[in-house]
């Protein structure tokens, strides 16, 4: 019988599985993995010992015996998801924003006069909110208005998205007041948000005193099964984009759902990727035209060199900024190739300098912590160890005295079964470490490597995958140590 | 998802799971690991999951993912496969049609085979086998009638006095 389909059928009714494992060894296995995303946050130095054996460690030791149920429960909302006066940014000439008060729940008084139903009428399961005030006494307090900022829980994030864009159509025609006009309107997007904008209106007060109008900004924001809805209210002569509103927007959103907010770059000098001290210059970074084409996409610009937002890590597994470790001077380049539709392609390079071959040495192996469980949701996607990091130091015959290549996954940014596949890569070479972030858009199946035995082969593809890696890492590491060798 | 729904859907699709990736890696081992594997991550994100539409196809997916990069990984990294599951299962022995059967959709494009599975073994409708692999239900029609008639062939040549041909 030669019938494929009769085959097919037979085979899904025989359906000729594995013997059946226990539903419960799965959800204690989940719990594990849980757990070591969780440890490996805050392990700090110790973690530096266990460089390779820390996560085979966790598995082993039985931890997971006598771990709580690390789930969240639907009112886990607390005050800690709120805003902080360091989130906010401040509105120049105004002072800065410092809190004035926090409750359980929505408070008894409006927060904002465009919204006709509260949070809680939506169906909120539990709600916090703030209240921040300019700084008192300081020049210019009395006129910066207030700041409000309300987070609450919903029973799931269609149900959260659902509400945030109602209240986002109900700020920006504000029928809490007559007579109401748009002034303007920004967008929040980016790390963990799900949706977000900032809508601006203004009216006439009904304070015959008042000589301005009355602005009402209100960002609609949100993230998992959470909504923020943050509120400044204040008299204006004219409007001016709330891009301060925005930002501080992104970082409460951070907030809600229990991340750390995007380091603010005036704060971490080493971030801004402009000429450092300590010999580092230009010259250690890669000359975008020497990269190797991306040839499974049509680009109009190839690869272009551009300042990505904020929170873009150098390596998806990021943990933390690269400030923090220590370096003493940094450059850093970001490249993307797009087709005329999308990104396709990324590079991020970073070269930092360290004070000695020690304090190098031990940033080497944190980074190689990073790449070996990831615990960084920087971008807001939980990337995916696929390769564990290798020794390929001889691979890229550029003289470090050690490097480790690992590579991640995460999902693209369509919602579809796109996925970024990311190399990474950190070589050390004296008192200096190179850092290559590359990645390629592709799914579900990675970047063809030519080789006809993968299950992901792809005869349509071209196979340079592999050869575009170390292309792209010999060009970061040779320009990255040139005035060493 | 809380444990109780865990469990049944659990109950429900494991045995299913791993027969689909088995067709499509061709490794019965190896495919039930990797569904075991995409099941606890599952249950890791279990909060993520209440808003996810089609559990079973997230954790199909997952498995896939998981299954290509372990080869890739003992390929190429030659370090061990997985630090990650549990105790190894004795697995029994596979029907030998079966065996043929695997064996042929493994010389098929990934594509074509990847599209015979989720439709056929998978039994889902062509728009949802669409959906799930990112590409137009016209392309996946091809790539259903090309992966039949070559897979007739190949079936074919284990028995050489059949034929068949596309409806």
């Amino acid at each position: 019988m030669s019938d494929p389909i009769s085959r097919l059928d037979q085979f899904r009714a025989d359906a000729p599985g594995a013997p059946m494992s226990s539903a419960a060894e799965a959800r204690r296995r989940g719990d594990q993995i849980r757990r070591r995303k969780r440890t490996v946050v805050t392990a700090g130095a110790a973690a530096l010992a266990a460089v390779v054996a820390g996560p085979i460690i966790f598995l082993s030791t039985g931890l997971g015996d006598k771990a709580i149920d690390p789930a969240p429960a639907p009112s886990d909302l607390s005050r800690a998801n709120l805003p902080t006066e360091g989130d906010l940014v401040a509105d120049d000439p105004y002072p800065a924003w410092v809190q004035e008060q926090t409750y359980d729940g929505e408070g008894t008084d409006t927060y904002n006069d465009c919204l006709t139903e509260s949070l809680s009428d939506s169906g909120a399961q539990a709600a916090v909110r703030r209240d921040f005030v300019a700084k008192p006494g300081e020049e210019m307090a009395d006129a910066a208005g207030t700041l409000n900022a309300v987070v609450a829980e919903f029973g799931s994030a269609d149900e959260a998205e659902r509400v945030r864009s109602d209240l986002t159509d109900a700020a920006a025609s504000c029928p809490g007041v007559d007579g109401a006009e748009v002034a303007g309107s920004l967008p929040v997007e980016g790390g963990v948000i799900s949706g977000g904008n900032v809508d601006v209106v203004t009216y006439l007060p009904v304070e015959p005193e008042m000589n301005a109008r009355w602005e009402v900004a209100t960002a609609v924001v949100s993230a998992e099964d959470r909504v923020l809805v943050m509120t400044r209210k204040r008299g204006v002569q004219d409007y001016v984009s709330p891009t301060t509103l925005q930002t501080s927007a992104v970082n409460a959103a951070y907030r809600m759902v229990g991340a750390t907010p995007p380091s603010d770059p005036s704060a971490d000098p080493t971030e801004t990727g402009s000429p450092a001290a300590d010999g580092l210059s230009a010259a250690n970074l890669i000359d975008g035209s020497t990269l190797p084409a991306l040839d499974r996409f049509e680009s109009p610009l190839g690869w272009n060199q551009y300042t990505p937002a904020s929170d873009v890590p150098t390596l998806a597994c990021q943990k933390e900024s690269l400030s923090s470790l220590g370096a003493s001077a940094k450059v850093a380049s970001d490249y993307r190739w797009d087709t005329d539709s999308a990104m396709v392609g990324q590079v991020h390079m970073a070269v930092l300098e360290f004070p000695d071959v020690n304090a190098a040495g031990a940033a080497y192996n944190e980074i190689m912590e990073w790449q070996e469980v990831c615990p960084a949701n920087k971008l807001g996607v939980n990337p995916e160890v696929t390769s564990l990091p290798t020794d390929v130091s001889a691979d890229l015959d550029a003289g470090p005295k050690r490097a480790a290549r690992s590579q991640a996954t995460y999902p693209g940014a369509d919602g579809n079964d796109s996925l970024w596949f990311e190399t990474e890569l950190v070589a050390q070479y004296e008192t200096r470490l190179v850092l290559v972030g590359y990645a390629e858009i592709a799914g579900p199946c990675p970047p063809s490597t030519g080789d006809k035995n993968d299950p992901c082969y792809q005869p349509d593809q071209p196979d340079s995958w592999p050869d575009r890696i170390l292309a792209i890492e010999k060009a970061a590491v040779a320009a990255g140590i040139s005035d060493l060798r | 998802m809380d444990e109780h729904e865990f469990d049944a859907l659990y109950n429900a699709s494991y045995r299913r799971l791993c027969a689909q990736l088995y067709a499509m890696i061709g490794d019965f081992d190896e495919a039930a690991e990797c569904v075991q594997e995409a099941f606890a991550r599952a249950w890791a994100h279990r909060r993520k999951m209440s808003s996810v539409d089609y559990p079973e196809a997230w954790i199909r997916t997952t498995a896939y993912r998981l299954a290509v990069g372990r080869w890739r990984r003992k390929k190429y990294a030659g370090r061990a496969a997985d630090r990650a599951v549990g105790a190894r299962t004795e697995m029994p022995a596979v029907d030998e049609s079966h065996v043929a059967l695997v064996a042929a959709l493994k010389q098929l494009p990934e594509a074509q085979r990847q599209a015979i599975v989720l439709h056929h073994i998978a039994d889902l409708p062509v728009h949802q086998v669409a959906t799930e692999v990112g590409a137009p239900t016209g392309t996946i029609k091809a790539r259903l009638a090309r992966g039949r008639a070559a897979l007739a062939e190949l079936l074919a040549e284990d028995d050489p006095g059949a034929v068949w041909k596309e409806a």
